[in-house]
């Protein structure tokens, strides 16, 4: 089998488990992003700032392990970019660990300065506030190095994307904002403009100012999307998934707030896809279980939970209509042994993939260089390539 | 005359307008009644911790209850200095471990525990074992909370609970935050683990009871 045959027989696996069709075998999903440079005998700070760095450590993680298909192949951060032009927010700790320091761009009191005019708060308030007071007068050599970087960044995921050709690995979604990854309202508050403490106070303080911020994303943000949506004939089979939501901003809300800020704009999203017979990986981060009865009536098919702290067991009977992505637990990998982690993974493909539904990865994006032992990820990723129903 | 029952019922319910025109009333009237109303307040905080275990509140509204919370005794501040001490507090450690900067968690906890009588010592969030340590000594604790969101906050809290065991510290602790579970409680030999911050202040009241 050649890459490109390859790739389409695994995006068809992925497809046909979202869709709960019997497959030879379970598809296995890496969650995996900076862990694969400690496995590769790297540093953070060697591999986030040299892109032939990082190239080797996915590499070597494609080489050493048999998946279907990995989350990141080490584009998700521009460092170069954002530090030539003086942003200082990312954080290196004793190389092991690599961060962002919080800066949401709003508060509850100045969301509607940014709803007024979004473009001038953005020139006048975020980008003093990530650059500098004087980030206009920048020197021109700063702007050139900025842009060099922007360029080296670019090329670095064109190649990075040949190289995942080469080796046969779909994409999750496509990368088109107007119909891959999907950003609804309350995510972009959350992660974005209000952060999670603003977030809560305005739910409480201002929820008419967050009906109206969110009655007006609905507006310039989401119904183009909801036009493609509608546009789009069906399927794309480049793909393991039409598209891909991040679910975070539920994780603060009790159910009232739930019902009035996401999930009314949630219902109207899955729906248009519902309609269209497409497919949506939704990642959602903490407990989605005390949601469960919104996603009951939809069919299967169209959606794949990947879970972060729910059972998946117990998610199977709550939501037997909705594809299980993920399972195993960065604690088995990081504590267990090979054998208690294969008889774990094949428990899950036994008892949730036997009539599909069923896309193994692991609950957390592996990170941190104790996410897991490399014999355990090993273990377990010959296991589920191996392993026939 | 202050009506504190419904001070109480209305820190229970977040309704911040009636917490705030009341503590005001109270400061209007000289101030005397500002323990009193701490109480209500702290009362209040008990039926928010009720209705996150009963599953009517969430995150969002735990945040912002510790948001009320802090207005609260600021408001209340001047009065509350001057006025009488409700008695001696257990005193504790919180904080997040080394290599984590997360806080959000850990303030809300820090809420809920002061709010229920413990004088919390917050060191803050990327806390070195030595220092845990060194304060539990120096402070004579026997609660110590540690928090964490990333994965690799596990490491941190396996190395202080091995190294406040080391010291030989006579202390209980509780691990907290998204990570943690039974399975990682027992690998890291802490004392008990929570998600919700109410079963850390319940966990901590009964230590304290314990003494």
């Amino acid at each position: 089998m050649n890459s490109k045959e390859l790739k389409a027989s695994r995006v068809k696996l992925f497809r046909d488990a979202a869709n709960f069709r019997k497959t030879e075998r379970i598809p296995h999903f890496a969650n995996v992003v900076t862990w694969k440079v400690f496995d590769a005998g790297h540093t953070l700070d060697e591999a986030m700032t040299d892109f032939d760095v990082m190239e080797k450590c996915v590499l070597h993680f494609l080489d050493k392990y048999p998946v279907d298909g990995i989350l990141d192949v080490g584009i998700r951060n521009q460092f170069n970019v954002t530090e030539a032009f003086g942003e200082g927010s990312y954080y290196y700790y004793d190389k092991e660990v690599v961060g962002i320091h919080d800066h949401a761009h709003c508060t509850v009191d100045t969301l509607q300065e940014y709803m007024d005019d979004p473009t001038k708060y953005a020139w006048e308030k975020i980008l003093p506030k990530k650059y500098g007071e004087s980030w206009e007068q920048k020197d021109k050599a700063v702007w050139k190095k900025t842009f060099s970087e922007y360029m080296k960044y670019t090329k670095f995921i064109l190649h990075m994307n040949s190289v995942m050709g080469k080796y046969g690995l779909p994409g999750l979604s496509p990368n088109n904002p107007m119909k891959g990854a999907v950003v609804p309202a309350v995510e972009e508050l959350m992660s974005n403009l209000l952060g999670i403490q603003q977030l809560s106070v305005a739910m409480r303080r201002s929820p008419d100012l967050l009906d109206a911020f969110i009655q007006r994303w609905e507006k310039e943000r989401m119904e183009p999307i909801y036009e493609k949506i509608r546009a789009s004939k069906g399927q794309d089979y480049k793909y393991c998934f039409d598209s891909s939501i991040l679910m975070l901003a539920h994780t603060v809300m009790n159910k009232k707030q739930f019902e009035r800020f996401y999930w009314p704009y949630l219902k109207k999203l899955l729906d248009e896809y519902a309609a269209k017979g497409l497919s949506i990986r939704i990642f959602t981060e903490g407990s989605i279980l005390r949601f469960a009865e919104y996603f009951k009536d939809y069919p299967k098919g169209l959606l794949t939970f990947h879970l972060e702290q729910d059972d998946p067991f117990e998610f199977r009977e709550a939501l037997p209509n909705v594809a299980i992505m993920g399972g195993m637990t960065t604690d088995l990998l990081s504590n267990g042994t090979p054998e208690e982690c294969v008889a774990y993974a094949k428990r899950l493909c036994d008892e949730l993939g036997r009539e599909g539904g069923f896309i193994y990865s692991e609950n957390k994006m592996l990170s941190y260089r104790n996410d897991a032992k490399a014999e355990n990820m090993l273990a377990v990723s010959k296991f589920v390539n191996d392993y026939r129903l | 005359m202050i009506d504190y029952e419904k001070l109480a019922e209305a820190m229970g319910d977040l309704d911040e307008d009636t917490v705030k025109e009341l503590l005001q009333q109270v400061m209007d009237e000289g101030g005397e009644g500002a323990p009193k109303a701490m109480e209500a307040c702290q009362k209040g905080m008990d039926t928010v911790g009720k209705l996150f275990e009963e599953g009517e509140y969430f995150v969002g509204d735990l945040i912002y209850a510790g948001e009320l919370m802090t207005d609260a005794v600021g408001i209340l501040k001047d009065a509350l200095v001057s006025g009488e001490s409700s008695g001696p507090k257990t005193r504790m450690i919180l904080c997040t471990v080394k290599g984590d900067l997360h806080d959000i968690g850990k303030n809300i906890v820090k809420s809920m525990l002061e709010a229920n009588g413990f004088d919390v010592l917050d060191l803050g969030i990327d806390v070195p074992p030595e220092k845990i340590v060194e304060t539990a000594k120096a402070e004579n604790i026997k609660i110590v909370a540690l928090s964490g969101v990333l994965t690799l906050a596990l490491d941190s809290m396996k190395k202080t609970v091995e190294e406040l065991k080391a010291a030989g510290l006579d202390v209980k602790i509780i691990i907290g935050g998204a990570p943690v579970n039974a399975d990682s409680c027992r690998n890291i030999g802490a004392d008990e683990w929570a998600h919700s911050p109410q079963k850390t202040v319940d966990t901590c009241k009964r230590w304290a009871a314990e003494g």
